[in-house]
């Protein structure tokens, strides 16, 4: 019973799109199950990926996890400028339901949030009722099973992150249809440096000048030029010289050679 | 433009669903990546060109501020069509149309983003319907 009152509350019903809405209820109660069952799976994964972001240089990692980081403090002060003095306190109050993967909710919070423009009183009441249903869904994650509040005993710490009530159950879908995906095809959120190896070979055989950048036809005759100029000349000294200079260029250049290929892709 | 990228989501299900079985030999599973990395994502040069057409010419977007909004427009993309294909299963139906897409984003809560597209799926649909009346007219010159 209290299962289908919190169902109600997720999905308030609307006049164009009450049966709409009653497909989704039963399929959101089909899909319940399920997602219980595999919520324990997922938590391992996520509370290994969680230190990650914040041991690495913010300048070095490319990877995901840091983007959700940075999207994970504007969202929160977001979150904390939009309470008022009186939903602070449950903020604070709720916040023992936190929720590991709750991580992955900001990024549509964010994006939730940037329609409605906020000077308008209607609104702002608007977002009122959206936030008690948010307090209300919190409610909800307490009602889990024993097993998933020890795994959240460590996650405590950290606060939760509120989303729109509609995209509650899709976010959760995704996440695991992402999960999928991983295992099965072995597929891994790092970048490849390049997409084609051809074209990454030919990158590499081309001379390059000062800092990276490929040399053009016109430079390449030079060299060509300077190159007969110094054959002529007698002194092998300096032609060690040059070739020592130019392995030592070429070295740094390796580390550019990657950034310069996916440029061209 | 908009329903063009949403189906060439939607197709991506299959797509895993028939690579899932070829992943048992080692040696195409290096060519399941490289079409995985294409399939997950949008190209990422249309993402770029899309992010300048809104700066000043003089502006340069960083390849992490790219590649973030890569994913962020590719996440939007299956996270919208996985509702709508849910709904598609609910009717038994396989094809997702505009109006699925319309009103999932209704139901997720982007109801602005429905009202402008709803509009631009008229006009598309409206400037179909004047190319199908061209060809048509054009075969009726061909015939005498």
């Amino acid at each position: 019973m209290s299962a289908d009152e919190t169902d109600a509350k997720f999905h308030p019903l609307e006049t164009d799109l009450q049966s709409d809405t009653a497909a989704a209820t039963s399929t959101a109660a089909a899909s319940r199950s399920p997602s219980l069952q595999e919520k324990p799976i997922e938590m391992p994964l996520d509370m290994g990926k969680a230190p990650s972001p914040r041991g690495e240089d913010q300048r070095v990692t490319n990877e995901e996890d840091l983007f959700l980081f940075n999207r994970l403090r504007a969202s929160q002060n977001r979150v904390m400028d939009s309470l008022e003095p009186q939903q602070q306190s449950q903020y604070t109050s709720s916040s023992v339901s936190t929720m590991e993967p709750s991580a992955d909710f900001t990024s549509f919070s964010a994006v939730t949030t940037l329609p409605p423009p906020p000077h308008q009183q209607q609104q702002q009441q608007q977002q009122q009722q959206q936030q008690q249903q948010l307090v209300v869904q919190a409610q909800y994650t307490q009602n889990q099973p024993n097993l998933q509040s020890d795994v959240l005993g460590t996650a405590i710490a950290e606060q939760p992150f509120y989303v729109n009530a509609k995209q509650y159950y899709r976010i959760l879908k995704r996440r695991y249809a992402r999960a999928k995906l991983e295992e099965k095809l072995r597929i891994s959120r790092e970048r490849k440096p390049y997409l084609h190896e051809s074209r990454h070979k030919h990158a590499m055989r081309r001379p390059r000048g000062e800092g990276g950048r490929f040399l053009t036809a016109a430079e390449i005759k030079a060299m060509k030029s300077k190159k007969s100029g110094a054959s002529d000349d007698p002194d092998d000294s300096h032609e060690d010289k040059k070739i020592t200079t130019k392995i030592i260029q070429e070295q740094p250049h390796a580390t550019s050679t990657a950034a310069a290929a996916d440029k061209k892709t | 433009m908009n329903t063009n990228e949403s189906e060439h989501v939607s197709t991506s299900p299959e797509d895993t669903q028939e690579n899932g079985g070829n992943a048992s030999s080692s040696g195409s599973l290096q060519q399941i990546s490289t079409l995985r990395e294409q399939d997950r994502w949008l190209p990422i040069n249309n993402v770029a060109r899309l992010m300048k057409n809104t700066l000043p010419p003089s502006a340069k977007v960083s390849k992490d501020a790219k590649e973030c909004m890569q994913e962020c427009v590719s996440e939007l993309i299956s996270f919208v069509t996985s509702e709508a294909s849910d709904r598609c299963a609910a009717d038994k139906r396989k094809t997702i149309n505009g109006e699925d897409i319309l009103i999932s984003l209704h139901a997720l809560g982007f109801e602005n983003y429905a009202e402008v597209l709803k509009i631009y799926l008229a006009k598309y649909r409206q400037q179909q319907a004047l190319k199908n009346q061209l060809m048509y007219e054009q075969d009726d010159e061909e015939v005498p």
